[in-house]
């Protein structure tokens, strides 16, 4: 399994993720790419409700001084040009760098910012990671019943919260035998992450 | 009660800067990034004449203060001069500069009064301000006498004495009074556990011992100013919330700004989730740091101080 460091004091490099469940998911991408274990402390913000007070209070200036980069992933949810604005204006201000979507700030340290979208205006970290798999024409037939399995839930009136965690939670319920949420799926190698979908996101996190 | 803080070329701090400070102020930050120089500075701000005693009340070692303390001056530069100021909502403006002698650049407009002079260094203040009483519970001074005197006052009104005995025994339930003792004309403290005879405060363990010199501090020396030093020693976290409650209501009750220090998150959480609970939220966290050879900080509110435990955050 991969894993990060576990000193963020020790770390140069920090990749700031939403949640716990976020967090082998991303391990698992950087492992992908070639990165080393010890490569980056990956931290959790235990959720994104309040997540510019919590970048705030974690990226005080000490801290920042002490990085060579900071790397920010969120998800997009309900608004990617929203979140991009909110999580800009917060991260300019903490910095004093111009941070912007997808891009690296020369630094020091070098400050990267990347929203989460299944198709670029909406979505989380499920709806990219669903858009990838569901994408490859060798799954077209388990895509078909994930997706049956969702509308026929629906027509019963039970409707998923998050469609696109429901349907990686239906694929992984069934492909991988553990919890079925991003980072055990990836373990599994459920998720291919040649894929072009990835890209962004994979080049984002190789210049970490 | 003291609004914000500024100071400059004090010790380890080129420039520290706080506002919004609360009734209640928990100061946290690694070793060596100016938590004692923090309260010094505080103890000299709220009574300058205090500064010729300073070097005795947080650190020990003694030493002339001249010497020992003061030499910060030609650390940050042969043309400085230490300045301190503080807001205090409806109060007069407070000023206080140290400076090497007869060398002091700006009384920014204030009428001075010399109150500090040392072999090489002088100080000055604020004309007219009003001495505030500023006392300290400290983990490496433990003064029976000094301690004892404090208790009598705290238990000289009953409501004192009556919330003094309801904390401890909320702490441990065994506590069913504090009293003074004597023996050969000498007073201590003893405590009822419910035994055939009270027992003296020092056996009755290092929690309640700390308990009743936090409280009794509080409660008899009423100061305007009371600084704690790693509050949480030698007390198990479970008393915590009840530590909290106690220093949230007395402080509230006789005006008390408080200032005290921990390495500990479960001492920050408690005392987080205690001022929560109240109508008021009167409680800030004052985080130091280093930025280099530079010492600084920040103070952090609600808002953040959720946001740092929600997110395991570490701010100690």
């Amino acid at each position: 399994m991969a894993n990060h460091m576990h000193d963020e004091n020790k770390a140069s490099r920090v990749l700031i993720v939403e949640g716990k469940g976020d967090l082998p998911f991303y391990a698992e991408v950087l492992e992908w790419i070639g990165r080393p274990i010890d490569w980056a402390f990956i931290k959790p913000m235990n959720g994104k409700r309040d997540v510019i007070a919590k970048l705030e209070t974690y990226l005080r200036p000490d801290f920042l001084a002490a990085k060579a980069s900071i790397g920010v992933v969120v998800d997009a949810d309900e608004t990617f040009s929203g979140t991009c604005k909110s999580l800009e204006t917060a991260l300019n201000k903490i910095t004093k760098q111009d941070v912007r979507h997808g891009q690296w700030t020369a630094g020091p340290p070098r400050i990267g910012l990347f929203v989460v979208s299944g198709d670029g205006s909406t979505g989380e970290a499920e709806s990219l990671v669903w858009r990838a798999w569901a994408n490859d024409p060798e799954n077209a037939g388990p895509r078909r019943c994930v997706e049956t399995y969702l509308a026929c839930m629906d027509g019963q009136g039970h409707r998923a919260k998050s469609p696109d965690k429901g349907r990686i939670g239906a694929l992984l319920s069934v492909l991988s035998d553990e919890d079925p949420r991003l980072g055990p799926g990836a373990r599994d190698r459920v998720f291919d992450f040649s894929r072009p979908e990835f890209h962004p996101l994979i080049d984002f996190l190789r210049r970490l | 009660m003291f609004q914000s803080i500024e100071i400059e070329q004090f010790r380890g701090f080129s420039r520290l800067a706080l506002s919004d400070l609360g009734r209640v102020n928990l100061v946290v930050g690694k070793n060596n990034t100016g938590k004692t120089s923090l309260l010094e500075a505080i103890t000299v701000l709220a009574d300058p004449a205090t500064m010729g005693d300073l070097h005795g009340l947080f650190r020990t070692g003694g030493g002339v203060p001249d010497a020992r303390f003061y030499h910060w001056l030609p650390k940050h530069g042969a043309d400085v001069e230490t300045v301190l100021r503080v807001t205090s909502p409806g109060q007069k403006r407070r000023r206080v500069f140290v400076a090497r002698k007869d060398r002091l650049l700006s009384s920014e407009g204030d009428k001075l009064d010399s109150f500090y002079r040392g072999n090489s260094l002088y100080g000055w203040c604020t004309a007219g301000v009003l001495r505030l009483r500023v006392h300290a519970v400290s983990v490496q001074h433990r003064v029976p006498d000094a301690m004892v005197d404090a208790f009598a006052e705290a238990v000289r009104a009953p409501e004192d004495e009556q919330q003094l005995e309801s904390l401890l025994g909320a702490v441990d339930s065994r506590i069913r009074s504090v009293r003074l003792d004597a023996v050969a004309a000498k007073p201590f403290i003893v405590v009822d556990v419910g035994l055939r005879e009270r027992i003296p405060l020092s056996q009755a363990g290092q929690g309640i011992y700390r308990l009743v010199a936090i409280f009794s501090e509080l409660l008899g020396r009423k100061p305007d100013i009371c600084f704690i030093d790693e509050i949480e020693n030698g007390i198990h976290y479970t008393a915590l919330p009840t530590v909290w409650k106690g220093i949230a209501e007395v402080s509230e009750r006789l005006g008390i700004q408080v200032f005290a220090t921990t390495h500990s998150r479960e001492c920050l959480v408690a005392a987080h989730e205690c001022f929560a609970a109240r109508d008021s939220y009167d409680f800030r966290v004052i985080q130091l740091y280093r930025l280099g050879d530079v010492a600084d900080g920040r103070t952090l509110d609600r808002k953040h101080i959720e946001a740092a435990i929600a997110a395991e955050i570490e701010l100690r």
